[in-house]
């Protein structure tokens, strides 16, 4: 089930604040969350419910022994990432080897929802114990219900046991949190229906369906694509964060104006925060962090990106994409006398163009990386768009792109874009409460609105 | 939630609480069933696209506009007159109302400008040589094809391919097969033969049709002359046809309109095999109140049947075989009245033991016609016919 779904709006989420507002008992409300976050997950496919069962058997088992036993830590990380690297890489692996071995044409992998999401967060309960951060908890249902938590189980963001573990013990219900959350929830599906959503069928039309790219429409394409990955994602999370809030739950935020960012490494300090910590936590410190010089500091952080890399997706180009990223950020530990050239330079490193040129060049980085890598699917796309920003693609022509029926979108890109200033969100703060709200209700009529009116089909009888 | 079956406005069922059924989908299909069946659904998809559509329009507008002030700029500057370009596009206005439906002069709507690529090509060449080995196989049948053009053949975004598809599909037929097409020069001859917001030809496209395929086939066989008009009468005043339905029936309404012929004369005709009357055939889905996800030219035409015949009795008359799609339904009666026997054929729903030699053998036929529109005509690779 996906929140921004009629039935979740409608039906689910009502439902289930409803039932969570009137049920003081706190040990009643944890079995509605835990209920609900079954049916949650298994109305996706039911069948994926058994590898989330599997995850918290697993979990659970070796969480009561872990503690200070590095033998059994390590077996149960090679169990958890093989169950992963399976559901994950599987599919990937046997569609390249299947034209060798015939038989592993019979076997289908199918990646559950989430499992990226809810195998991170075992391992960082798991290995939390591990490392004697806190003691390991009795009761299964408490942990099944930490896994499954449904407002962060599909797309996080991932949280640690100790944080969720205090609002299983109590819970601040009201209709305060509850507004409150619905606010955020509320934006969350705006952000996700009315940008996101029409954004995609800019950038599927001109990176994915083979179209004649020229410049032009490649950078339109790949700026859409930028602004699409923004609202998409940050978009689930404001409804998860919105969900928790209104049951009482503080999830922590996941994005912080990523695009505002003035370097590589300070955008992944902004984008996908709960991953950037759980990565630099779990992997970037136990690997020696920056304990160790400037050689291991810049090795370590081209490590985390490669895992980052493989954890984002299943193919090549995501391990590049990490590799990249981490070349990045390692460079410039490594460089030390890149204050010498800006001296040199005479750059003013407090002047407003040059945090501009800053911004500019780290978007320009990000926004390629993403085009290239989340949205070509195949190389054929990665060669057309290239050849496209390298001018060696289609002639410009207006008439094309017209045909294309992308433009009129160009609306939603443009809101998207201005939405994107942090002082945007400050002046739409600053309005009375009442206008706030009255604007937030729009909001979800307009979001719904698009909800109802993408299902529209015509019935194109006469091509057959 | 009350439950709807069908939406007028696509022309397709719609999912009911009767749809769910326990699976892995059951989220997917309940979704379904929530947005087919929400409140003021038609209404707002409808708003949906006429936004879309303002946009749209807005977005020409504009462009033309900054493109006629930079060839008048570059005209200035040039010394040359920026008439030159305005003279490209005086005849059509074409706005992009969806990445399929383009808006021409005087609110007509067209389907998407066809980019012919190598793979459409070779199709169009391939379903000639069907034809062609068609009139192989039966060398005492004279096949005639029949070209009922649309504007979207004549435009394209590259104008030296313009009709390329036609000409290869051509290519592959011998001298013996005679062809014609409904002559269309631009705008006006389109206005004039096709609805508004439909794929269809009009009354008047399908009489044209008519006489050029009569004309066509009096080079070979003895038939009567082109019947003329006797009366015409209105259909529907605010019909909204096949292509405004896949943008939220956003456009302009026209009418439908029927013609009579005179002395057409008394037949007896049969819709998959059972005898019925032709006009209770048409009008038979608003007879039975069930006409919701059938377009109103299959209301007023009749409905695409596997096999139709008509029996008009003229044993001096030859007997004629066509296979088609819906263009025919408009002018299928007139054009049997000049034979014996006409059986029409709709390959898109040919049954699994469909065999052709029992039809050409069965009825005797002496002259065969494909009448289709271009995309079933040359793009449909479905409708080859069955020649084993």
């Amino acid at each position: 089930m996906e929140f921004n779904s009629l039935f979740f709006i409608l039906i689910f989420m009502p439902l289930f604040i409803g039932l969570m507002f009137f049920i003081k008992n706190n040990q009643t409300r944890n079995i509605i969350i835990l209920i609900s976050s079954i049916f949650f997950y298994s109305l996706g496919d039911f069948k994926h419910l058994l590898v989330l069962l599997l995850i918290f058997l697993i979990t659970y088992l070796f969480s009561f022994r872990v503690k200070n036993n590095k033998k059994l830590y390590i077996l149960y990380l090679i169990i958890i990432v093989s169950i992963l690297s399976y559901f994950k890489y599987g599919s990937y692996l046997i569609n390249n080897l299947k034209d060798y071995f015939k038989t592993l044409d019979f076997i289908k992998i199918i990646m559950p929802l989430g499992i990226s999401f809810y195998t991170f967060t075992s391992i960082s309960y798991v290995s939390d114990i591990y490392y004697e951060k806190y003691e390991y908890e009795k009761n299964p249902l408490n942990i099944l219900t930490y896994l499954s938590f449904f407002p962060v189980v599909i797309s996080g963001p991932l949280i640690r046991y100790d944080d969720f573990k205090k609002y299983l013990i109590q819970k601040n219900i009201n209709i305060d949190n509850i507004s409150n959350g619905f606010r955020r929830f509320i934006i969350g599906l705006a952000k996700k229906v009315i940008i996101a959503n029409q954004l995609n069928i800019i950038t599927t039309v001109i990176i994915n369906n083979n179209v004649k790219m020229s410049f032009i429409l490649a950078l339109y394409g790949i700026i859409a694509f930028g602004i699409q990955m923004y609202y998409d994602f940050s978009g689930y999370s404001d409804m998860a964060i919105g969900v928790g809030k209104m049951i009482g739950f503080k999830i922590n935020e996941n994005f912080n104006d990523p695009y505002f960012s003035s370097s590589i490494r300070e955008f992944w300090q902004r984008w996908h925060i709960s991953l950037g910590t759980w990565l630099k936590d779990y992997i970037y410190i136990p690997l020696g962090g920056n304990r160790k010089g400037l050689f291991r500091k810049g090795l370590n952080t081209l490590i985390v990106f490669m895992i980052s890399g493989l954890w984002h997706g299943t193919t090549l180009n995501y391990l590049l994409w990490g590799l990249i990223n981490g070349l990045f950020i390692a460079c410039s530990h490594w460089t030390s006398n890149y204050k010498k050239i800006k001296e040199l330079l005479k750059i003013n490193e407090d002047s407003k163009i040059w945090k501009a040129f800053k911004i500019i060049r780290t978007s320009t980085i990000v926004f390629l990386l993403w085009a290239f890598v989340f949205k070509c699917t195949n190389n054929d796309e990665m060669i057309n768009l290239f050849k496209a920003l390298t001018f060696n693609g289609a002639r410009f022509s207006l008439s094309y792109i017209k045909s294309l029926d992308v433009l009129y979108l160009f609306i939603y890109l443009l809101i998207g874009f201005i939405f994107l200033f942090p002082s945007i969100h400050k002046l739409f703060k600053k309005l009375n409460k009442n206008i706030y709200d009255i604007c937030l209700l729009c909001l979800l009529i307009i979001s719904i609105f698009f909800i109802v009116s993408g299902s529209y089909s015509a019935f194109i009888y006469f091509n057959f | 939630m009350p439950q709807k079956h069908e939406s007028q406005m696509e022309k397709r069922p719609l999912k009911t609480n009767n749809d769910i059924v326990l699976n892995d989908h059951l989220s997917q299909e309940f979704e379904e069933v929530l947005k087919d069946q929400f409140y003021f659904r038609d209404n707002l998809t409808h708003t949906y696209y006429q936004i879309k559509i303002v946009l749209n329009r807005f977005i020409d507008k504009g462009s033309n506009a900054a493109i006629k002030l930079f060839y008048k700029i570059k005209g200035l500057i040039n010394g040359v007159d920026s008439a030159s370009y305005e003279n490209i596009n005086n005849e059509i206005e074409m706005t992009y109302l969806s990445d399929n439906v383009i808006e021409i002069n005087d609110g007509y709507l067209i389907n998407e400008i066809i980019d012919y690529n190598d793979e459409q090509l070779n199709l169009a060449a391939s379903r000639g040589y069907n034809i062609n080995e068609f009139d192989k196989k039966y060398p005492n049948v004279k096949t005639y094809v029949y070209f009922p053009t649309r504007l979207e053949e004549l435009l394209n975004n590259e104008k030296e391919n313009r009709l390329l598809c036609r000409e290869n599909y051509l290519r592959q037929l011998n001298n013996n097969i005679s062809y014609s097409y409904l002559k269309i020069n631009g705008i006006k001859d389109h206005q004039e033969y096709y609805f508004k917001s439909d794929g269809h030809w009009n009354a008047k496209g399908a009489y044209q049709g008519y006489k050029d395929i009569i004309e066509m086939i009096n080079n070979d066989f003895d038939l009567d002359q082109v019947k003329e008009i006797e009366e015409e009468y209105i259909y529907e005043y605010e019909f909204k046809g096949n292509i405004s339905s896949q943008i939220g029936m956003i456009g302009d309404s026209d009418h439908i309109v029927d013609y009579k012929l005179k002395d057409l004369g008394e037949y007896d005709y049969y819709a998959d095999n059972n005898k019925t009357n032709l006009n209770d055939v048409k009008n038979e889905y608003k007879l039975n109140g069930n006409n919701t996800v059938y377009s109103d030219y299959d209301l007023y035409f009749g409905a695409n049947y596997f096999l139709r015949i008509f029996d008009f009795k003229q044993e001096d008359k030859p007997n004629l075989l066509i296979f088609s799609d819906s263009f025919v339904n408009t002018n299928m009666s007139w054009i049997a009245s000049h034979f014996n026997k006409t059986v029409i054929i709709d390959l898109r729903s040919k049954p699994e033991d469909f065999n052709l030699d029992y039809y050409i053998n069965e009825y005797d036929i002496d002259a065969a016609l494909i009448l289709m529109k271009y995309s079933n005509m040359y793009f449909n690779g479905n409708l080859y016919i069955p020649l084993d």
